[in-house]
């Protein structure tokens, strides 16, 4: 009788929670017939900075642009609609870490393309296209693009050589759906700058699913089962909670443990790629500011560097590239508050500065300039005085 | 980079802290209370320390190792060892009745944290200077200070552009410690190097993870429950991101507010006055840490205040207070004193922070993306369904556990202080955009283990006491 109660209750379990898993994962009807499919070769792809190498049979992709990246475009692309492709399936087989892919798509009429970045793909990784912002209307261009992973230099990874991977369109599905939701939760991903805050969930794509409740749910019905099939009272009930509830931990962190495995994987291979020293938030930002600190060091030693520039972001960073100098990076200046001998470091367009590069205006004041020959692509000049 | 010197340099917050731990926990009688000790002590000296490289303020920034070392280690040599002489050791306890599975979960668990911990030590050795504060605030202002003659005093921007001297920072107001010893261990390394700063998170994760077991086994008596609370609280997925992405302040106010959370737990289960010492320094460290950490140290206070008053006055008179504080708010306000953030001005819908902000108070509808980022986003686990659901079941073990009571107090007053501070001020969009709510909330997530283990581990408890 005992034996009888405890399968009723999984096989209960076991249907319930699948039950909620479909439903959960495609809360809207959903045809009953297999998906269509629309397979993407990895001869199919049109490729742009990149060449394409064929060794011992396999296809390989070897990119070829300065700045590590490269673009994967589906060839002779027809019309897509939106509203009938509702998932992408992609393989890229042992796809390098110093690499990361991003779907790469532009809507009819659309004036610019959207470029959203994939988790790292391993086998069959299964992305809902239609939780996209913007996958709407019809495609009219369709790709993925391989750029360098985030903190990597393109430089380190221009030229490296991995399998070209294949992709599939595919109309709605449950299958797929589900699919795709449980990829969503246990994908590897690597740090974002939200990281620090929110522990690595990159939101801006992805709009946020319930994936904890419906673990904690799954865990309250497989305890509530057992406790019925089993009678557990008193000591029982409460152990056998806490046992559930430390069960659903586990599973949580050995899921955590898979991230975070990857993520240190991932800074090994950045490390073997690029090197300590080159590794950055913004790569490409960061040796600028690492020449310039170099060249200020040498040329100006003693002068105050007044970093300039529109977003918090920049601002931020870029005084940090520039320390140990006594930098300052001001969101507005006072009229009147450069001085002569300033260093001035203009990234963006805050401030006008004239054709010839001998005046430059802030907060309505303007400055005479000398200009620098500063190794970097903004402009650097010192602040000769105050024009009356 | 000499690894014994910058070795020396991680270690010296236990020296510093080596007496004050002794003479709070006493000697240690025990195996197992050996790794607390040190916890305990490194983390009571890591503020130390930090306070006292501030005069050493004339000394060059990249020289500040090899002169203070002199005055540093015979002081704190001579404070431990007379600390030692006098102290008793402890009552050495009862031996805890350990089952195979028991034994076998217990190890399991510290397989699991000492993963997560080489995962995550890792990439904070790996990487460089990764979160924004941290280029800002506590790394940024220790790199400006090891390449400067002396430790300059720090400006806003602004005050900076207008010639006052000193160093440019975006947060001239919050508290050196933290740059100061990553200004210490660059000095020790005798370079500037961010993997070798980025050295004190993997090290204070350390810190946390003995003096949390060693807690928890004093309240519990059960190893494999005292192991599962710390795992519990380092398995964490933020406490993950703070370790690897070295550079924010965060981890070590949750480690402080652990400490103090679970030293008035054992102070109100033992009556040990120092236990409650140890809180108080604990606290008291908190402002040197960071500004919120003021906030904290005060709710830790109230908490401990709140706990000495007679059971009918635990009722009455916080009741009490809050209709006084309502009928004083009417009437114009009030100025509490605050460490490190100066007078605070509270008036009828407003909180004047002096010269740092002020606050207009009233209600923003965050409830939605509170309760995402604390029970949907995978960010703390169950660790806020856990707390709701354990002190509903153990509601009979929270109200007669004096140690529960206490925690219980802590953690109401913090999340009376999450509640106002996202709900009734413009810190609601760093709910909305889930940024500084989960790090105000690893705060307290300490505390919260630190009650939901002791509550649950009750039972067993009152059968195996000593």
């Amino acid at each position: 009788m005992k034996r009888l109660r405890v399968g009723i209750a999984l096989v209960l379990v076991v249907v319930l929670v699948a039950a909620g898993l479909v439903l959960g994962a495609a809360p809207r009807p959903v045809p009953w017939r297999p998906a269509e499919s629309m397979a993407i070769a990895p001869e199919q792809w049109q490729l742009h900075y990149a060449d394409r190498v064929v060794d011992e049979g396999a296809i390989y992709l070897e990119g070829a642009a300065p700045d590590g990246s490269s673009l994967l475009v589906l060839a002779e692309p027809a019309l897509l609609e939106a509203a009938h492709w509702r998932y992408l399936q992609v393989s890229f087989p042992e796809f390098p870490d110093t690499l990361r892919l991003a779907l790469l798509f532009r809507r009819q009429g659309g004036a610019r393309s959207a470029l959203v970045s994939l988790p790292q793909p391993d086998a069959d990784t299964t992305i809902d296209l239609g939780r996209l912002p913007g996958w709407e209307g019809r495609i009219e261009s369709f790709g993925l693009a391989v750029l360098p992973a985030e903190l990597v230099p393109g430089d380190a990874v221009r030229g490296r050589r991995h399998e070209l991977g294949s992709a599939a369109l595919h109309t709605d599905a449950r299958s797929l759906a589900v699919a795709s939701m449980v990829h969503e939760w246990c994908a590897p991903r690597g740090w974002s700058g939200r990281s620090i805050n929110a522990a690595g969930r990159e939101l801006a794509y992805w709009p946020i699913q319930p994936w904890l409740p419906f673990l904690v749910g799954c865990a309250v019905l497989t305890w509530a089962a057992l406790v019925w099939a089993l009678r557990w009272r008193g000591r029982r009930l409460y152990g056998s909670a806490a046992a559930a509830a430390l069960a659903l931990w586990l599973v949580l962190d050995l899921i955590q443990l898979r991230i975070l495995a990857h993520r240190a994987d991932a800074a090994a291979s950045m490390l073997a790629a690029a090197g300590r020293d080159r590794i950055a938030v913004e790569p490409a930002l960061s040796a600028h500011l690492a020449q310039l600190r170099q060249w200020i060091a040498g040329t100006h030693p003693d002068a105050r560097v007044v970093l300039l520039a529109q977003d918090a972001f920049t601002r931020s960073y870029g005084a940090f590239g520039l320390m140990p100098l006594d930098v300052g990076a001001p969101a507005a200046a006072a009229p009147g508050a450069l001085r002569p001998g300033d260093l001035v470091v203009r990234i963006g367009t805050i401030g006008e500065l004239d054709a010839p590069g001998r005046r430059f205006r802030l907060a309505t004041r303007d400055y005479r300039i000398e200009p620098t020959s500063a190794p970097v692509p903004w402009p650097v000049f010192v602040i000769a005085g105050q024009v009356p | 980079m000499s690894v014994l010197t910058v070795g020396f340099a991680l270690a010296m917050p236990l020296l510093l802290g080596a007496a004050p731990a002794t003479v709070l926990l006493r000697r240690p009688a025990a195996d197992w209370q050996w790794p607390e000790w040190c916890g305990v002590a490194w983390l009571l000296g890591a503020p130390i320390l930090g306070l006292s490289l501030a005069l050493f303020a004339r000394v060059p920034p990249a020289a500040v190792f090899t002169a203070a070392v002199p005055w540093l280690v015979p002081i704190g040599l001579v404070a431990w060892a007379v600390a030692w002489r006098f102290t008793p050791a402890a009552t050495a306890p009862a031996r805890a009745q350990v089952r195979p599975w028991q034994r076998t979960v217990w190890w399991g668990m510290a397989l699991l944290l000492a993963a997560h911990w080489l995962l995550a030590a890792w990439q904070a050795w790996a990487l460089p200077t990764l979160p924004w504060d941290a280029w800002t605030t506590w790394i940024g202002k220790a790199r400006l200070w090891y390449g400067a003659p002396e430790f300059a005093a720090w400006l806003a921007p602004d005050a900076w552009l207008a010639g006052e001297g000193g160093r440019a920072t975006l947060a001239p107001h919050y508290p050196d410690t933290l740059p100061r010893l990553a200004v210490w261990v660059a000095s020790a390394n005798g370079r500037w190097d961010a993997a070798v700063v980025h050295l004190w998170w993997p090290t204070l994760w350390l810190a946390l993870a003995a003096l949390c077991h060693g807690g928890l086994r004093r309240l519990t008596d059960v190893p494999w429950i005292a192991m599962a609370g710390t795992w519990a609280l380092l398995s964490l997925p933020l406490v993950d991101a703070h370790l690897a992405l070295a550079g924010y302040a965060d981890l070590w106010v949750a480690a402080l507010a652990t400490l103090a959370a679970l030293a008035l737990m054992r102070w109100r289960r033992e009556s040990d006055w120092r236990m409650a010492a140890l809180a108080g320094l604990a606290a008291a460290a908190l402002p040197a840490i960071k500004l919120e950490g003021a906030v904290w140290m005060l709710c830790i206070f109230a908490a401990a205040g709140w706990a000495l008053l007679p059971p009918r006055g635990r009722l009455w008179v916080p009741v009490a207070v809050a209709v006084a504080f309502g009928v004083v708010l009417a009437l114009g306000g009030l100025s509490i004193p605050a460490p490190g953030l100066g007078m605070v001005r509270v008036r009828w819908g407003e909180i004047e922070l002096p010269g740092i902000l002020t606050l207009a108070l009233h209600w923003r509808p965050v409830v939605a993306e509170v309760a995402v980022a604390m029970l949907v986003l995978p960010t703390w686990h169950l660790l806020w369904w856990a707390v709701p659901v354990v002190a509903l079941l153990r509601w009979r073990t929270f109200a007669n556990d004096p140690a529960l009571h206490v925690a219980a107090a802590l953690l109401v007053l913090g999340c009376g202080f999450v509640f106002v501070l996202f709900f009734l001020t413009d810190a609601a969009a760093w709910a909305e955009n889930f940024t500084s709510i989960n790090r105000i909330l690893l705060h307290v997530a300490g505390p919260a283990v630190a009650a939901i283990t002791v509550a649950l581990a009750a039972p067993a408890h009152a059968r195996t006491p000593g």
